[in-house]
Formats: structure tokens, sequence, C-alpha cells
């Protein structure tokens, strides 16, 4: 068992995590910035994954990976500005809708697939362009950390500054402190002449911007092509991490890099004879694990709270 | 306003503009990414549905699934769960009835499929109960719990199957189980599973129509708040909900493996508790209309494989038009303009008429 350990936890496996956190962070990224604003954005899947496509074939068809970034982005925010819509103007429940957006986003990407690029299942052609990695001369020759910090894809760098953007947007600026009375406490930010509603709005486009560019890092940064179903439930992992952080930005990423650890150990745990199929299923299990765990502790401390209050 | 909202007419009305806005949204589909023509598409939608024996053979057998999906889902959601978990829970209670299918093969076929049955609906049951025990007692969302667990489901069938109950051969498959129900239209998959669909419709109807259990679901699908005051303990009618739910889909399981199949198949339940999802979202609760949505979609899903042969059209095209379903009927307000109207434009003037009557009422 511990030789088995010795040879699976090694330098790499960082960078093992951090790839494959990645599309997770990303996720659970747009989904913590509307839940600032009270919106459980469960719609991430289907943005993720409608933007993985249009990124693969905008890449293609231009051969730049910034208009794909770009192309991607934009798509993201159309399909969260419609969730918002039928959401806050047609009084839609959002899991309702969401689910049925996530629906669609794998129905018309297979469809797309099949009528545009005439294949069914994998849109790979070596005309699609891959987000460059960021070389670091000096690393070149430090062995260890050469391994670890050396050729990120530029997204991947980029979710962690995110996170820190996000960090001081929603806790050091008047626009965050204002974000989050809409999140807490709807009617008082009325009050305090907040305009609520376009709040909203705001957050739900802001919050597709960083979902398409999740779907694009999927296409274009982690793999080089685009697979039908290829987020194979990113969107929703990336929404439980925001849940572990409870809405948080950094604490959102600390989840998504959890995941991302269990998910690389687990492959990596394939090669030593354990049946593949059950191994696959350790990050999931892990996921409700931790989930549960979490809100457990948060129940008691709350508990504890009320009683304290109680007492004095 | 309120009236109007509820309105016969307007819920009428809502339903014919959806269904011209989805033959827009299909035409235009259709016309820009194929070189079919619409009214060739519509004619192989029928033919593939209604039209002949076998046509009609898969659409019964697709409509009796979508029913018990459309009931499970029905149920979960009238006690304020969002079971997206059909799925796994389908798939749980199908290995089960796998497994004791394959291993008891030797014992009578009644009392084999008795026992299968109980089976398949037990273990749905249970796997329906994690998330709802996780969501009574330690608040998490059972829309992420039953998602997460839909992929293990996954992940343990996949590995029953390719492991211990592999049969060997190009399908992902395990063995045949010992004993089958009866066919009704021999060379399609109709069996005696579209009848005992329909009972348990039936039964369902007279649950929530005439039992303690289902009026408490009404008053707490109606007014959550009212239903608490009135005595209703909210959580443990939501898990024994939840426990309906997930055994209703472990039975729509337990038949696939014994009807249509006789074998567990590997990605057997690829888009049926997703249309499960629709035809619930459409009837908005009321069972009694469960049936007429869930021919419609299921005549929809089987016609759509005629497309892709006869003219050209992807079948997935069946999949883009349930969910776009999906994301109409989910908005309330949608098409219920003639009460918006009343707020928006025609309130400002008729507030303007009678503050100039006032006027000159005051002037007189």
């Amino acid at each position: 068992m511990i030789e088995i350990l010795s040879q699976i936890i090694t330098p790499s496996l960082i960078y093992a995590t951090i790839r494959s956190a990645t599309p997770v962070i990303l996720a659970g990224l747009c989904a913590s910035i509307t839940m600032q604003a009270g919106i459980l954005n469960l719609g991430t899947e289907g943005i993720m994954l409608t933007g993985a496509f249009v990124a693969a074939s905008i890449g293609y068809v231009t051969g730049s990976w910034m208009l794909g970034i770009v192309a991607a982005m934009i798509t993201g925010a159309i399909i969260a500005l419609l969730l918002a819509f039928g959401n806050l103007r047609y009084n839609a429940s959002m899991p309702a809708i969401a689910m049925g957006m996530n629906l669609m986003a794998l129905a018309v990407t297979r469809y797309l697939l099949v009528t545009i690029w005439g294949v069914a299942g994998t849109f790979s052609l070596p005309g699609i362009p891959k987000i460059p990695s960021v070389n670091i001369p000096f690393l070149n020759n430090i062995p260890i950390l050469n391994q670890i910090l050396n050729n990120w894809v530029v997204t991947e760098w980029f979710g962690l500054i995110l996170t820190a953007i996000l960090y001081v947007i929603v806790f050091k600026t008047p626009f965050g402190l204002r974000l989050r009375s809409v999140g807490k406490m709807e009617k008082a930010a009325i009050t305090a002449g907040v305009d609520t509603l376009k709040m909203k709005y705001g957050v739900m486009l802001f919050s597709g911007l960083i979902g398409g560019l999740a779907g694009a890092h999927l296409s274009l940064g982690y793999s080089n092509m685009f697979v039908q179903n290829m987020t194979n439930n990113r969107g929703f992992v990336g929404v439980a991490a925001m849940w572990f952080g409870g809405g948080h930005p950094v604490f959102t990423t600390i989840g998504g890099l959890v995941f991302g650890f269990f998910d690389s150990f687990s492959s990596r745990l394939q090669p030593f004879g354990f049946p593949s199929q059950l191994v696959l299923a350790i990050p999931y299990v892990v996921i409700i694990l931790v989930l549960s765990l979490v809100l457990l502790s948060n129940k008691i401390r709350n508990k504890h709270k009320m009683s304290s209050l109680i007492k004095n | 306003m309120n009236e109007l909202r509820s309105g016969r007419y307007a819920i009428v009305r809502k339903y014919v503009l959806t269904l011209i806005l989805l033959f827009l949204i299909s035409w235009l589909l259709i016309t820009t990414t194929t070189d079919a023509s619409i009214s060739d598409t519509v004619n192989a939608l029928i033919r593939g549905s209604v039209i002949g024996k076998i046509s009609l053979g898969a659409t019964l057998t697709a409509f009796g699934m979508l029913i018990l999906n459309g009931l499970a889902f029905t149920v979960g959601l009238k006690a304020g769960y969002f079971n997206v978990g059909i799925t796994g829970d389908m798939i749980v209670g199908a290995i089960a009835v796998a497994i004791l299918g394959v291993n008891f093969a030797f014992l009578p076929r009644i009392v084999l499929l008795t026992l299968c049955i109980i089976a398949g609906i037990t273990a749905g049951a249970l796997w329906a109960l994690i998330p709802a025990l996780l969501k009574t007692k330690l608040s998490v969302n059972e829309i992420l719990s039953s998602i997460m667990l839909n992929s293990v489901a996954i992940y343990i069938t996949d590995y029953v199957v390719s492991g211990p109950l592999r049969s060997g051969g190009a399908l992902a498959r395990t063995f045949d189980v010992g004993a089958r129900l009866t066919q009704l239209l021999p060379p399609t998959r109709l069996t005696t599973g579209l009848l005992i669909s329909l009972g348990v419709w039936a039964a369902m109807l007279w649950v929530m129509k005439y039992t303690k259990f289902g009026f408490n679901m009404k008053t707490l699908g109606q007014n959550p708040k009212h239903a608490e005051y009135a005595g209703v303990n909210p959580s443990a009618l939501g898990i024994k909900a939840m426990l309906l739910s997930g055994g209703i889909a472990g039975l729509a399981g337990s038949i696939i493996v014994l009807g249509d199949y006789g074998y567990f198949l590997v990605g057997f339940s690829d888009g049926l508790a997703s249309r499960g999802l629709l035809i619930a979202l459409l009837v908005k609760g009321e069972i009694l209309l469960l049936p007429i949505a869930a021919f419609f979609i299921s005549a929809l899903s089987t016609g759509s494989l005629m497309l892709q042969s006869s003219v050209g059209v992807p079948k997935d095209l069946a999949d883009t038009l349930t969910a776009l379903l999906i994301v109409i009927a989910s908005m309330d307000y949608l098409f219920m303009y003639k009460s918006k109207i009343n707020i928006s434009i025609l309130d400002p003037i008729k507030k303007k008429l009678s503050g100039l009557i006032r006027k000159k009422e005051e002037t007189k």
C-alpha cells in the first residue's frame, strides 16, 4: 500500500491536480458570483458545454485561440442572460429552466456536430488551435519547481488570478458590498437604493462570461478537441465546489482543488489493478461526503451560535 | 388578473402558442442546417411514430416508460424535491433486477418476476433515499447530490456489467434474465410492462385523490406554510415522497430489464429521465393529464429515429426540441401576456382617465 502511495504522490501530482481542477475552479467561480446575488446558477454545465463547442468551432475556422475564447465567452453570456430572463421576468424556477438549458446544450452541440462538421461524437482536427503554455525560462534548470510550476496553460494561471480578482471585487469594493446585500437581504438592498434587478442581470452576464471561458479552456486548453458531453458533469462539480465554499471565491477554488486532487489521485490508481470503473467513481463519492461534512459542521456551528445567544 | 392567468382559455392559448413557437424553431433549425424540407420531416416523424405495427409498438413502449418517469418526477416535485436522480434510481433498480434474474433463473417464472420487481422497486427507493436524507438532515442541495449519485450509479453498474455479469459479445450487457414479461405485439418490444405502467398511473391518481398521504402531498405542493400549520411534517413527507419517486423509477428500470430487453444494457436510460422531467413540467403536477403529454413526447422521440434514415435529419433534433420545450414550459408567465397588458400598458391610461374624470368632477 505504502509502495503504491509513494509512486502516486510525486511532485507531478501537484500539476496534475491543477490541471484537472481548473475547469472545475472556473465553473465554480461562474456559480459563486451569482450566488453572491442569491441566484443558484445550475446552468453552468450547459454554458460550459456550449462554450467548449463554440471555442473549438470558431478556433478551427479562424485559427486563433483568442477568438475562440472570446466567441465562447459571448455565447456563455447569451445563455446566462436567457436563463436570467426566464427566471426573473417569466418566473421560471431556476432548477427547471437550467436543467432544460443543460439538456439543450447537450442536444444542440450533438446536432450541430453532425450538421456542421459532419462527425458524430468527436470533433478533432489538427486545425484546432491550442491555448499556449507559460514557459518561465529560469525555472527550466530547477528540477522539482520546474515540474510543478512551469508550462501551465495560460487559462490555468488565469483561474487562480480570477479567484483573486473576484475576491477583491466581492469583498473590497462598494459594488461588491451592494452585490452581497442583494443576496443576503434583497429588501434591505432595495431600501438602500440598489437596483437589484439590474444587479442580478449584470451578475448573470458576468457569470456567463466566466462559464464560457471555462468551456473554452476545456476544449482548447485542457484538451485539443470537442467531444460530445465533454463537460461530463464538471459544471455541476463546480457548483458543488461553490457550495463547499459557501459562495466565497477563494474557498470555491479550494473546493475545486480538492476535487482536482482526488480526480488525478484516483486516475493514477488505475494501473495498480483496481477496477477502473470503481476508481472513477471515487471523486463523486468524495464530493458527496465532503459536501455533507461541510454542511454538517456549519449546522453544528450555527447550533452553538444559537445556544450561546440564549445563554447570554 | 388572477382569473385570467389561471383561466382555461389562457392555458390553452399558452399551449397552442408554445407549439407554434416550437414548430417555428424546428423549421428554422431544419432548413438552415440540413437539406430536408419541413413537410418531408413531419411526414417522416408521423410515419416513424404511429403508422404501422413496428412504429406503434415502439411508441407505446416508450409511452409506458415515460408515464412512469413522469410520475416519479411529479411525486418528488409535489414534495419540493427536484429529483434529477431518476436516472440513477432507474439504473440501480435495473441492475438489482438483472443480478437477481440471472442468478436465480431456476425459480418458477411468476415467483422470479415478482421477486425481481420487488427488488427493483426497493433498490430504486433506497437509492433515492440518500439525497432525501442528505437534504432533510444536512440540507445538501438534492440536485447536486443526485447528479453525483447518478455518476456513481453509472460507474458501479458499468463495473458489474463489464466484470461479474458480462455476457461477452459486442454489446455491453449482462446475461439474459430467467423470466420475461409477456409480449403484447410480438415483433416489437411492447410487453405487459405497459399495463403495469398504466396500473401505477391509475393507482397514483387514486392515492392523490382519496388517501391522507395524497391529501397531505397536495397541500404541501399548493402551500407549504399552510401544510406545516395544518400539521404536515414536510421533511417526513418529503422522505416518503422520495421513496415513492425512487420506487417508481426502480419499477421503470425493472420493466426495461424484464420486458423491453430481457437483459441489462449499458446506457439504456439515456434521455428517458429528461423526457420524464419534461412531461412532469408540461402538465404542472396534473397526474390526470400525464398520459397525453407522455404520448406526444414518446411519439416525437420514436419518430425521430426515422428522421435520420429517411430525410437525413439527425435524431438529436428530437432531444433539442425536448429540451427547448422544458425551457419554454418552465416559464410560468410566458404567453400569459393578456394579463400583463392589463398591468403594464392599460393601467397608466386608465389611471390618467380616472384622474381626468375626477378633475372634471372637481371643476364642476
